[in-house]
């Protein structure tokens, strides 16, 4: 998931590279960092940072990103989570003849999660109707998705209507 | 005075006339002349007359052949040429493959120096530029609103519109699909059974595939972008995916989320495709039965919505006349 980091840094040198230490040494991607120098209050320089934190452990290490800011007497304006989004689309056919489990884990990828599924059938066997519903941590991972719901699409050959 | 040529005395013909028939002084009071038709033609022959065909008669029983001026064996296109009509008006069936015989009808009109006025869709999502190229070489106007939602006039938004750039359509555009679609929610039909109601309203064809197939919106869509985006698509450029397999199961679980399944018409960035969505029940495209719906997004002024009924022959000749007196207007005489 990509989160944003806003801190307030003293205008020395190695400010920053100690600021960003326990960042990179807890899993963190950093993807950008802008001074934001028109900002400046006294000496401290408003910064703020990008950064990829992968979904493996990620709850524990963003704490200790958290607690290693701290600890260096780095002040955390804002560290905040790129806003998550829910793509819905229903699925038409033989959606659970066709091995529903593979369906699920094809489309749970890092950034990508089946949040709900809600059915609808006359039997097992019949075609049945399906909604999905699918957070994605931003975006860009749209496209991702798209792309892998049209592989099960073609592969199961499924009806699609997305929202 | 301004002739007028109809080619094809079918449902959206036998309208024409029988409005310009009732309608006539009303329109002639719009633009200051009269509208008369000089030929009428059908496929085993054609009404002529260059001082102005008696219309009573055909008001009266709709018989073409017996009225009398009919001249069995005209053939319409090596007599669109030499008739005395300023403006076509087309209304025959088109061949989806060939546009034909709209599209030779058109061509051979305006190769002749005469406007032209369409509700056949076929030579327009077909050969687009070439008809309106030719046309602006041989100084003649040639309007297709009757085209694309009948007399909604959508078309017409290029002009009245013309201070934003239209960036993206959105749109409900076959009526007999978005028909069946509405019988599958509000009654829990199933595909068949919608269908089969469609077609004993007379709202769907024999061989309904064009419309539920989503051949006949992509048609309308490629008419839509390339007058309204000035692209030059024609529908083979077009994703198309029809409602056939669309279950009461889905459309059950679609309205229980407050959402409806809708067969829609999209262009945006170079792409266009026919192709089934859900949308909100409160959404403005959210139109049921035969209604059509269209959105304009523009780059400015934000989105535009047209709706009404997009099929039917009064509506369809309404779409014609209001293009037949747009040119005539400008007409000597
Ligand atoms: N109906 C609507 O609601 C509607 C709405 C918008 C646009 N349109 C379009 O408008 C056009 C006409 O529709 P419609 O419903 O009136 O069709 P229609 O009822 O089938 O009438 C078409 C007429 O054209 C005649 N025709 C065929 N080939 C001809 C030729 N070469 N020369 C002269 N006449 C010829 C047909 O004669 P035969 O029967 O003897 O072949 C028929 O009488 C179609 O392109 C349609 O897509 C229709």
């Amino acid at each position: 998931m990509v989160l944003e980091l806003e801190v307030r840094l003293m205008d020395a040198p190695g400010k920053l590279i100690e600021m960003l230490e326990p960042l990179s040494q807890n899993g963190a991607n950093i993807q950008g960092v802008f001074h934001m120098h028109g900002e400046v209050q006294g000496d401290l320089i408003p910064v703020l940072v990008t950064f990829l934190l992968p979904e493996h452990h990620f709850e524990s290490n963003l704490n200790k990103i958290k607690k290693g800011l701290i600890a260096k007497g780095i002040e955390i304006v804002r560290l905040s989570a790129e806003q998550a989004i829910t793509i819905s689309f229903l699925a038409l056919g033989h959606v659970f003849q066709t091995d529903f489990v593979d369906t699920i884990r094809r489309l749970s990828k890092p950034g990508i999660r089946v949040i709900s599924i809600e059915a609808r059938f006359k039997s097992i066997k019949d075609p049945s109707a399906v909604l999905f519903s699918i957070q994605i941590e931003n975006k860009q991972k749209e496209a991702e998705l798209m792309q892998l719901i049209d592989e099960i699409r073609q592969e199961k050959d499924l009806v699609i209507i997305k929202g | 005075m301004v002739n007028l040529s109809l080619i094809g005395y079918g449902t959206v013909g036998k309208d024409v006339v029988r409005s310009v028939a009732s309608k006539g002084v009303l329109f002639g009071e719009k633009i200051q002349k009269k509208l008369v038709f000089t030929e009428i033609y059908e496929n085993d022959g054609a009404v002529t007359n260059p001082k102005g065909i008696n219309l009573e008669s055909l008001v009266a029983d709709g018989n073409l052949r017996q009225h009398p001026d009919w001249k069995p064996g005209i053939k319409t296109l090596d007599h669109i040429v030499r008739g005395a009509g300023q403006i076509i008006i087309e209304a025959t069936p088109t061949n989806p493959n060939t546009g034909e015989p709209g599209l030779s009808h058109v061509l051979a009109a305006i190769q002749a120096g005469k406007h032209v006025v369409s509700s056949n869709k076929g030579p327009f999502y077909l050969q687009y530029a070439k008809i309106l190229n030719l046309a602006k070489e041989k100084k003649v106007k040639v309007r297709f609103g009757a085209t694309v939602g009948s007399a909604i006039p959508i078309l017409a938004a290029k002009d009245t519109l013309a201070g934003c750039e239209v960036v993206e359509i959105q749109a409900i555009i076959n009526g007999t699909s978005n028909f069946i679609l509405s019988r599958m929610t509000t009654e829990n039909e199933p595909f068949e059974l919608a269908l089969k109601e469609a077609q004993q309203l007379g709202y769907a064809e024999a061989d309904p595939t064009l419309d539920v197939g989503g051949y006949d919106a992509a048609g309308k869509l490629v008419i839509l972008a390339n007058h309204l985006m000035g692209w030059s698509k024609t529908i083979k450029d077009v994703k198309i995916e029809g409602i056939t397999r669309v279950t009461s199961e889905g459309v059950e679980l679609a309205k229980k989320k407050g959402l409806l399944i809708k067969q829609i018409a999209f262009a945006k960035d170079g792409k266009l495709e026919v192709g089934l969505r859900l949308i909100p029940q409160t959404s403005p495209l959210a139109t049921m039965g035969t209604l059509n719906a269209i959105m304009l997004r523009t780059d400015v002024a934000g989105d535009y919505y047209f709706m009404g009924r997009g099929a039917g022959g009064p509506e369809a000749a309404t779409g014609i006349l209001s293009d037949v007196i747009y040119i005539a207007r400008d007409l000597p005489g």
